[in-house]
């Protein structure tokens, strides 16, 4: 149904599955498909013998509940940031450009 | 052809910046790094916006670009300069210049301290307020993954900042070495 808001990512779609720049998963959760996704459980078993934070813990819901609310804190906080004018002034650009230019890259 | 960006797209872009920045800053820790970041998602949505499909998420569109462009700056820029996430600590806690609150100081270091597939996993669902299918779209991987990231990322936050307070519990000692495996 979305597919095709997605197609401009398959052109990177490498750069997402090839290097996580984080130091945590390795190779196992990257790999995994769509098909496997029900098979996690046993997967992330498996990885647990080289992953630090392996089992999928369960948080109880108090704990989860506030961390949740300080991340939309922290979060809210940035979003009523005020909007750089550099984007206004982008997007202006670009419409009045927009009759004599196609696009800009 | 590039369609023209009619004015209700170009407020619609304009409307999902300060989301976009959020994320930004979020996943970089550096609010000028995600300015630009921001720019070049802004630019790269309007260069394509022929592959953009009306009426589907848009947002989740210009998250999924926005992402893709962070990570091929990082590789790139990894290349170039070693930088390991260790300073990605560091800066969190010189930013944002504006507006911010000590509160948030150790969440924030917390949240550093995250793999970065975690973080932006709980991002994109815990404040960003896409789906687990969504992001798992924007994130390219399948939605077991993104829930498994998820809950990763709330556990670990939660045994980064609850270590003083499982401390002060005393018998909870077990439960502390076991968080943190």
């Amino acid at each position: 149904m979305q597919q095709p808001a997605l197609l401009l990512e398959n052109q990177y779609m490498d750069i997402a599955k090839v290097g996580h720049p984080s130091e945590g998963w390795g190779g196992k959760g990257t790999k995994m498909t769509v098909d496997k996704g029900n098979k996690l459980a046993r997967t992330t078993l498996e990885a647990s013998v080289n992953d630090k934070l392996a089992t999928d813990p369960k948080l109880d819901s108090g704990s989860q509940k506030r961390i949740g609310d300080q991340l939309r804190a922290m979060y809210d906080e940035l979003m009523q940031q005020p909007v750089p004018d550099r984007f206004k002034e982008l997007l202006d650009q670009l419409d009045k450009k927009n009759g004599s230019k196609e696009g800009s890259q | 052809m590039t369609p023209e960006p009619e004015p209700e797209l170009r407020e619609a872009l304009l409307a999902a910046v300060p989301s976009l920045r959020a994320f930004a800053i979020s996943l970089s820790g550096q609010v000028d790094r995600a300015d630009d970041l921001v720019q070049d998602t802004l630019l790269r949505a309007l260069a394509n916006l022929h592959r953009f499909e009306p009426g589907t998420n848009l947002n989740a569109w210009l998250f999924t670009i926005l992402r893709n462009l962070f990570h091929s700056e990082y590789r790139k820029r990894r290349r170039e300069v070693e930088d390991p996430d260790g300073s990605y600590a560091g800066r969190l806690k010189v930013q944002p210049e504006q507006g911010s609150h000590l509160d948030f100081e150790d969440f924030r270091s917390a949240l550093a301290q995250l793999p970065s597939d975690q973080r932006e996993a709980l991002l994109l669902v815990g404040a960003s307020g896409f789906s687990y299918e969504e992001a798992a779209q924007i994130c390219g991987c399948a939605v077991g993954t993104i829930k498994s990231r998820v809950n990763r990322a709330r556990f670990r936050l939660a045994s980064l900042l609850n270590v003083e307070d499982i401390e002060d519990l005393g018998p909870d000692s077990m439960t502390r070495a076991a968080l943190q495996g």
